[in-house]
């Protein structure tokens, strides 16, 4: 019996390490934006764009997440 | 009619129910944390999932070449094998549906399949080191790893944002919940969906009616999407209880998080060769999610069962296949008893069902999936407010 524990590492390691990226960047951008210096006041401009930068490349992994899905595209 | 042409259209209506249940089974990997959460409304979530998954039907190009994976061997299946696959695989889909169980709905048509082969063919025809390195370890691997990635994902927010769970950041979560749960429900729609299709082209190709080595037929395609699309637009409620609510009280970044990791998983297993089941990797996903949050509560009661329920996946598929098989082979008469059984079987079970039904609208009451009604534990009403 072969079992390909190579590749069942690599699916391991990747799953792990893309989850934990992908939610990390994600949460980072929410505490950015939901982060406010007083209650009720917005976060502070530098924040903001920090928070939507974050949600940006959130937004990118979706699009490869995507073109990974669609067999047309590779 | 000829006989060929009647075993045929028998195994076309076979395989695009199997379809269907193939949906209604697999609507809750997709959406069961965004539902729970509130993060889309049931119906709502139900509609995205199949028109996704419609979608991923029609963008998969490229069609199973064998039915099973080398699990049997493809030379000995003949369409009446298939036949009888199909039956052991949906009778087994209902029943696990009636229990709220997920399970995975390619392993009920492997064990069907098995099933049948080894009563037309014998031992021979099955390949049992495959079984365990395709089937058995990726069972016991599947819920290990998502439940890793997404339990430490899980930690991290919790460590990050003590208030994760409340708003305004809770808003944020459930938004990205729904690009995560729709990412799972098209990645599904392009495996899933051309399962059926390769099963409907296979036979076709056995019986003639097709060159060999062609792809799909038009109609193929369109039927076998719409069959599977429906079947998630019917929601599979009673699984979705259990995905959502059953296993652990899913807050937005747990539903987050465990939908992320499932996308990442099924994307990795599907792209560096190892698969893992989608079921087994949401399932894992979420149980990890429950761990990773601090004080929340897994039911583990829950988690066992459905472990037990995968492993007797396949047996019991094969079980039912290979009876059906003994009895189909026997001729046309045989098909015809087994077609029946297969009607009155899900005619029972959705009866059953009936009793202590579970819908769109009360799949969030409770976090059991009971056969009569007044039994299981009833859910306070998710405090997060649902926007």
């Amino acid at each position: 019996m072969k079992i390909d524990w190579a590749s069942l590492a690599l699916v391991a390691v990747t799953t792990v390490v893309a989850a934990i990226s992908i939610v990390g960047i994600f949460a980072l951008g929410v505490a950015a934006l939901t982060h406010a210096p007083a209650q009720g006041a917005r976060p502070n401009a530098p924040a903001r764009l920090a928070g939507y930068a974050c949600m940006g490349v959130a937004g990118l992994i979706a699009v490869y997440g995507i073109y990974l899905i669609i067999p047309a595209f590779h | 009619m000829t006989t060929t042409l009647f075993v045929v259209t028998l195994v076309v209506v076979t395989a695009l129910v199997f379809d269907f249940t193939n949906g209604f089974h697999d609507s809750a990997n997709a959406m069961a944390t965004s539902v729970a959460t509130g993060a889309l409304q049931p119906r709502v979530a139900v509609l995205i999932a199949a028109v996704l998954n419609v979608i991923g039907a029609f963008l998969s190009t490229e069609v199973a070449k064998t039915i099973s994976g080398g699990m049997v061997n493809d030379a000995v299946v003949t369409p009446v094998m298939i036949f009888a696959g199909l039956v052991g695989a949906i009778l087994w889909n209902l029943i696990t549906w009636l229990f709220g169980m997920p399970s995975s709905s390619s392993h009920a048509l492997f064990g069907g399949l098995i099933g049948a082969v080894l009563v037309g063919a014998g031992t021979a025809g099955v390949n049992f080191s495959v079984i365990v390195s395709k089937i058995v370890l990726p069972a016991l691997m599947a819920p290990l790893v998502a439940g890793l990635a997404a339990g430490l994902a899980t930690y991290l927010v919790y460590r990050w944002m003590r208030r994760a769970d409340q708003e305004p950041a809770a808003g944020w979560f459930r938004r990205g919940q729904t690009v995560s749960g729709s990412m799972i429900a098209l990645a599904h729609g392009t495996s899933d969906g051309q399962k059926t299709m390769g099963v409907i082209t296979l036979v076709l190709i056995t019986a003639g009616y097709q060159e060999s080595g062609t792809g799909p037929q038009v109609w193929v395609i369109v039927t076998a999407g719409l069959a599977i699309g429906l079947g998630t637009y019917s929601g599979g409620w009673r699984i979705m209880r259990t995905m959502g609510k059953g296993i652990v009280e899913v807050k937005s970044p747990q539903g987050l998080a465990a939908e992320t990791t499932s996308a990442a998983a099924i994307l990795a297993s599907s792209h560096m060769g190892f698969g893992l089941s989608t079921t087994q990797v949401c399932a894992g996903s979420i149980m990890g999610s429950g761990v990773g949050r601090k004080l929340a509560d897994v039911r583990w009661g829950t988690a066992r069962r459905m472990v037990y329920g995968w492993l007797l996946t396949l047996p019991a598929a094969a079980l039912t296949g290979g009876i059906a098989a003994a009895i189909a082979g026997t001729g046309t008469l045989g098909l015809v008893i087994v077609f029946a059984a297969l009607v009155a079987g899900a005619a029972a079970i959705y009866a059953i069902s009936r009793r202590a039904p579970v819908s769109a609208d009360n799949v969030n009451d409770s976090r059991d999936v009971v056969i009569n009604p007044g039994e299981g534990e009833p859910t306070t009403r998710p405090s997060e407010a649902i926007g």
